[in-house]
């Protein structure tokens, strides 16, 4: 399945460069912390959301998701994540390019409705 | 963990795993540190170590050696390995149930299970371990997140299978527990006045020549009594001796032990942390990066940047093939 589709890597794509100007953001921030692991031992800031995203845990995390979308087993998970059909559609197809596509699209439209 | 009645998950060969395992059976004054060579400096260091675990890509046909003399197993614990993933914890309980040093307490739960199987054959044994729901429970809490389990299996081609096997010194023998022999494999006796570790190192080494060459990864691992508890015991020992006659070299020694100790703590919070990573469903977090990601206009970025690895990766795999052919 999907053998055409050009090879990507997300484990080493996080990198530090493109984290930081994410992470500068603290509304950024505030949506990606409560998705840390909920834990004592677990500061919920910014810092600790580029140590987890480094961490070989992540990054396995992202390995196993990465191989699970490109065989296409991941559609019926990303349905439950609203981020749109044409999202869904290229989960089903296993097409990581369409999936950043109808990402970027949906992120439009959202801006469109909340304008008016 | 919702995994279905009975089924024991695939854990990480890692020594965090392993030390937070046994802790979770109940197990005291004990940790779990990986050898990265056998070697008497290293040794030093580690002392004293009760036993060793050698981790190895398992194959179906493996180098074919005369049959192992088995050792008299009247005062040996040795269980059978009767499931596959069930083999992590299955070699450290029969290395656990069958070292005899007062740092180790083995908790409620191993000492009634030992207690409840002692009296049968190694395969019931086995078959009593992998039944065993408390010991089955805490292994399974160490499984990779379910969600990825699942999906990231069926993915990835062939997952790798690692058997696991035990040395120890046994009532002044060196003994091996390996899961898939008839018994306890006897290796000799340990002259007296020399480690068991330098009896047991060549034996090893050799183990590990007959993999080199071939592509199989090997891990060594070593039960050893909990650091903290060595240090404060030492610490206790030197702090007494500089009040009958405080010296320069005494507070120096203290002093270090000290570092050590700080060492120990800070590494075991990294290792908690790795642990608590290890068992978190990622799976939104990377949701919610890919969609913070696009509402920062970075997304097209970052999958250049994915494309870019990815092809790198196909570049330099496909070199390692042709290298190779």
């Amino acid at each position: 399945p999907a053998a055409q589709a050009p090879p990507v890597d997300w484990t080493s794509a996080f990198s530090q460069a493109l984290l930081l100007p994410i992470l500068s953001n603290p509304a950024f921030v505030q949506r990606l912390t409560p998705h840390l692991p909920q834990d004592a031992l677990i500061p919920q800031t910014g810092d600790e959301v580029m140590n987890t995203v480094q961490s070989p845990q992540f990054q396995q995390a992202v390995q196993s998701f990465a191989s699970a979308f490109e065989t296409r087993q991941l559609g019926p998970l990303i349905q439950e994540f609203n981020l749109g059909t044409e999202a869904v559609q290229a989960a089903n197809n296993g097409d990581f390019e369409a999936f950043v596509r109808a990402l970027e699209k949906n992120k439009e439209s959202q801006k469109a409705t909340s304008g008016t | 963990m919702a995994s279905t009645h009975g089924e024991w998950c695939t854990i990480e060969s890692d020594p965090a795993v392993f030390t937070e395992l046994i802790r979770d059976f109940g197990v005291t004054g004990m940790q779990v540190e990986e050898l990265y060579m056998l070697d008497e400096s290293l040794f030093e260091q580690l002392r004293p170590i009760h036993g060793l675990i050698f981790l190895f890509k398992w194959e179906q046909e493996g180098p074919k050696k005369s049959p192992p003399k088995l050792a008299d197993s009247k005062n040996i614990y040795f269980a059978k390995q009767v499931i596959h993933n069930a083999c992590a914890t299955q070699a450290i309980v029969n290395i656990l149930l069958n070292v005899e040093h007062n740092d180790l307490k083995l908790g409620e739960t191993l000492v009634s299970f030992k207690e409840f199987s002692n009296g049968f054959d190694p395969l019931l044994r086995g078959q009593c371990l992998s039944n065993c729901e408390v010991i089955r429970n805490v292994h399974n809490s160490f499984a990779r997140n379910e969600l990825f389990e699942t999906f990231g299996r069926k993915a990835e081609k062939e997952e790798d299978v690692f058997h696991f096997v035990g040395y120890l010194p046994i009532n002044g023998r060196l003994i091996e527990l390996d899961g898939l022999a008839e018994g306890p494999i006897d290796h000799g006796e340990i002259p007296a006045g020399r480690d068991w570790l330098h009896i047991a190192t060549p034996i090893i080494e050799n183990r590990m020549n007959t993999y080199s060459g071939r592509e199989i990864r090997f891990t060594l691992l070593a039960l050893i009594t909990d650091r903290k508890m060595v240090y404060s015991k030492q610490l206790a020992e030197l702090q007494a001796q500089y009040q009958s006659m405080p010296t320069d070299d005494i507070s120096q020694q203290i002093a270090q032990l000290n570092g050590l100790m700080q060492d120990e703590v800070e590494k075991e919070r990294l290792s908690k942390v790795e642990n608590i990573r290890r068992k978190h469903n990622f799976l939104p977090l990377i949701i919610e990066l890919f969609k913070v990601f696009a509402e920062s206009g970075n997304l097209k970025l970052l999958y250049d940047e994915a494309s870019k690895k990815g092809q790198e990766r196909e570049r330099r795999n496909k070199r390692l093939k042709t290298e190779a052919s």
